[in-house]
C-alpha cells in the first residue's frame, strides 16, 4: 500500500500531528541541545514518524510517542560524544559568565544541583519540570511502567532536593558562590 | 533561604518554552521541512512495520512495585532503638529469610504481588511558580512475574492532597482528572534475579550500584536492599544476604514491633536520610516485606510539613499461580 503514490489521508492526518506537536517537540530538542541540533533533531523525528504513521497513537499519546522517538534520536545524536547535556553547559557558561547576584547565582545553584545527579535522574526529572508530563505519560515516554516511573519521578525529585538544599546551604557557608559551584561541579566530575 | 520547591526553581531555568515556539510550525524552515518529509519515499511494505517491542520494566533486577492499602504504621514510639539492636533484628531476619520456601516461579508459573502504593507527585502546571500542587494517588498493583513473560494491572484510587492549599490549586487548574485509566502491561520474562547471595559480594555490588545517585551512599544502599526485596523472585540465599547487608548500612535503627496499614505486626526498622525517614516493615516469622514508607522529617529539603507521608507501599499477597490471570 505505502508506495510511492501519494495518500491524501495519511498526508491529512501526519499535517495535523506535525501542526499540533512540532513546537513541543522543537521544545524539548532546544532545551537539550543546540539550537542547530535541535532542529535536525525535530526533522529525524517527524521523519520516523511520516515512516510510521500506522504505530503512531492518537490523543496525546501521539505527543508522548514523538518524545519516545526524540528522545531516541537525541541519544543516537550524543551517542560518541558522550558528553553531558548541553542545558547543563549552557547553565554553567551563563554563571561563569556573569558574576551578578539574584538569578544568575540562583541558575547556578540549579545547575550545580543537577549536575549531581545521575543522568536517568536528570532525564526524569527534566521531563517532569520542563515538559510538564505526569508519570503516566513519563512510563509511555521512556517505556517502563507506571509504577516504575512514578517511584523513579519520585526519587528523582528527592535526590534533586537533596543536591540543592546541599549548594544552598555551601552558598550559604561560603559568599563566593562561584567558587562554591565550581567545586560542586567538580565533584561530578569524576564520575 | 530560598522557600519555593526544588521543582519550581528548576522549571524556572527552561532554556526556552513552549509558549515562544507555538509558531515555528509555520515558519518557512517548518514549512519546507514538513514538505521535504511528506514527499519523502515510504520503505517498502515488508519494512514498514516495525516490530513492537513489548513494553518492559525498566529497571532491571529492581522494582517496581509495591503497595500499600494503608497509611501510615503506628510507631510505638520511635527512635528507641539503636543501630545496633536493629544489626542483630536484622541478621535474625536473615536465618529467618534463609529457612523460607522459594518463591520463585518454574516453567508455566507466575510469582504473583498484590500491592497498593502511593509516591508523592508535584504538578509543574503552565501558571507557574505558586501554582503547582502535590498530591498522592494510590495505586491497587497486581503483578505476574514468570519465566515466560507476565503482566502487571494497576488500577488508581482516591487522591490525597498534601494540604487543602494544594486542593485549592488542583481546583484552579480546572480540576484535571488525577485517576488513571486501569492499565494492562504485558511484561517480559522474568529472569532470575541478578545478585549474589555472599553477603560480602552482596555489599561490594550494591555499593558500587549505589555510587552517583546522589550524596548519600549508604542511604542509597537501604533504598536497594528494599528494590531487591520487593517484587522480586529472590531465592531465600539472596533475601537472607539483604538482609545481612542491611545489619551493615550505617545509620538503620530498629524501630521495634509495629502494626502496618493492613492492621499486620511486624518489625519496623528506618534510616534517616536528607529530611526522610524511610522505614521498612516485615513479617518477623517469615522475613517477608509487609510494607514500606517516607515520612518527612523537620526542615527536610521539600518543605513538608513534620509528619507528612510522602509515600508508602504496601505487600498484602504474595504467592505463586499457575497463570497469568490467577489469584491466590
Amino acid at each position: 500500500m505505502a508506495g510511492t503514490s501519494r495518500d491524501p489521508n495519511r498526508e491529512h492526518r501526519f499535517t495535523a500531528l506535525y501542526d499540533a506537536h512540532y513546537h513541543r517537540i522543537l521544545g524539548y530538542a532546544r532545551r537539550r541541545c543546540s539550537a542547530d541540533d535541535a532542529f535536525d533533531v525535530v526533522a529525524e523525528t517527524f521523519t520516523v514518524a511520516w515512516r510510521r504513521l500506522d504505530d503512531v497513537p492518537h490523543d496525546e499519546h501521539a505527543l508522548y510517542w514523538l518524545y519516545a522517538t526524540a528522545r531516541r534520536v537525541l541519544a543516537n545524536h550524543r551517542r560518541g560524544e558522550r558528553r553531558r547535556a548541553s542545558l547543563i553547559d549552557a547553565l554553567e557558561s551563563n554563571a561563569s559568565a556573569a558574576v551578578t547576584p539574584g538569578s544568575s547565582s540562583e541558575a547556578r545553584t540549579v545547575a550545580a544541583a543537577l549536575a549531581q545527579l545521575r543522568e536517568e535522574d536528570r532525564e526524569l526529572l527534566l521531563l517532569v519540570a520542563w515538559e510538564g508530563l505526569e508519570p503516566a505519560a513519563i512510563a509511555e515516554v521512556v517505556r517502563c511502567s507506571r509504577n516504575a516511573a512514578r517511584i523513579r519521578v519520585h526519587r528523582a525529585r528527592r535526590r534533586f532536593a537533596q543536591a540543592l538544599a546541599a549548594v544552598d546551604a555551601d552558598l550559604k557557608r561560603d559568599a563566593r558562590p562561584g567558587h562554591v559551584v565550581a567545586t560542586t561541579l567538580g565533584l561530578e566530575e569524576r564520575r | 533561604m530560598n522557600t519555593e520547591t526544588p521543582l519550581v526553581r528548576l522549571e524556572r531555568f527552561a532554556p526556552v518554552s513552549d509558549d515562544d515556539l507555538t509558531r515555528e510550525a509555520q515558519t518557512p524552515a517548518g514549512r519546507a521541512l514538513l514538505q521535504r518529509i511528506v514527499t519523502t519515499p515510504l520503505p517498502s511494505a515488508r519494512t514498514q512495520r516495525a516490530p513492537r517491542g513489548r513494553a518492559r520494566l525498566a529497571l532491571p533486577a529492581l522494582a517496581v512495585a509495591v503497595a500499600a492499602v494503608a497509611l501510615a504504621v503506628t510507631f510505638s514510639s520511635g527512635g528507641h532503638g539503636t543501630e545496633s539492636a536493629a544489626a542483630a533484628t536484622l541478621r535474625k531476619a536473615a536465618g529467618v529469610a534463609r529457612r523460607q520456601t522459594p518463591l520463585v516461579p518454574g516453567p508455566g508459573q507466575y510469582l504473583y504481588t498484590k500491592s497498593v502504593d502511593a509516591y508523592m507527585a508535584t504538578t509543574v502546571p503552565a501558571g507557574g511558580a505558586g501554582t503547582e500542587y502535590s498530591v498522592l494517588v494510590p495505586h491497587v498493583r497486581e503483578v505476574w512475574l514468570g519465566p515466560d513473560g507476565g503482566r502487571l494491572y494497576e488500577t488508581s484510587g482516591k487522591a490525597r492532597f498534601l494540604t487543602a492549599q494544594d486542593r485549592e490549586r488542583w481546583i484552579a487548574a480546572g480540576s484535571p482528572s488525577l485517576a488513571e485509566h486501569a492499565a494492562e502491561t504485558p511484561l517480559d520474562a522474568t529472569k532470575p534475579l541478578d545478585l549474589p547471595s555472599d553477603p560480602d559480594a552482596l555489599y561490594a555490588r550494591l555499593r558500587d550500584d549505589a555510587k552517583g545517585h546522589g550524596n548519600s551512599l549508604d542511604g542509597e544502599m537501604f533504598t536497594l536492599v528494599g528494590d531487591s526485596l520487593r517484587e522480586t523472585s529472590a531465592t531465600p540465599a539472596q533475601r537472607a544476604a539483604l538482609f545481612q547487608v542491611a545489619a551493615r548500612i550505617p545509620g538503620v535503627e530498629l524501630v521495634g514491633s509495629v502494626k502496618d496499614s493492613a492492621g499486620r505486626t511486624g518489625i519496623a526498622v528506618a534510616r534517616e536520610d536528607h529530611g526522610v525517614r524511610s522505614t521498612l516493615i516485615f513479617d518477623p516469622e517469615t522475613s517477608a516485606l509487609l510494607s514500606e514508607e517516607d515520612v518527612a522529617l523537620p526542615g527536610n529539603p521539600y518543605g513538608y510539613e513534620t509528619g507528612t507521608l510522602v509515600g508508602y507501599a504496601t505487600y498484602l499477597e504474595q504467592a505463586i499461580v499457575d497463570s497469568e490471570t490467577a489469584t491466590p
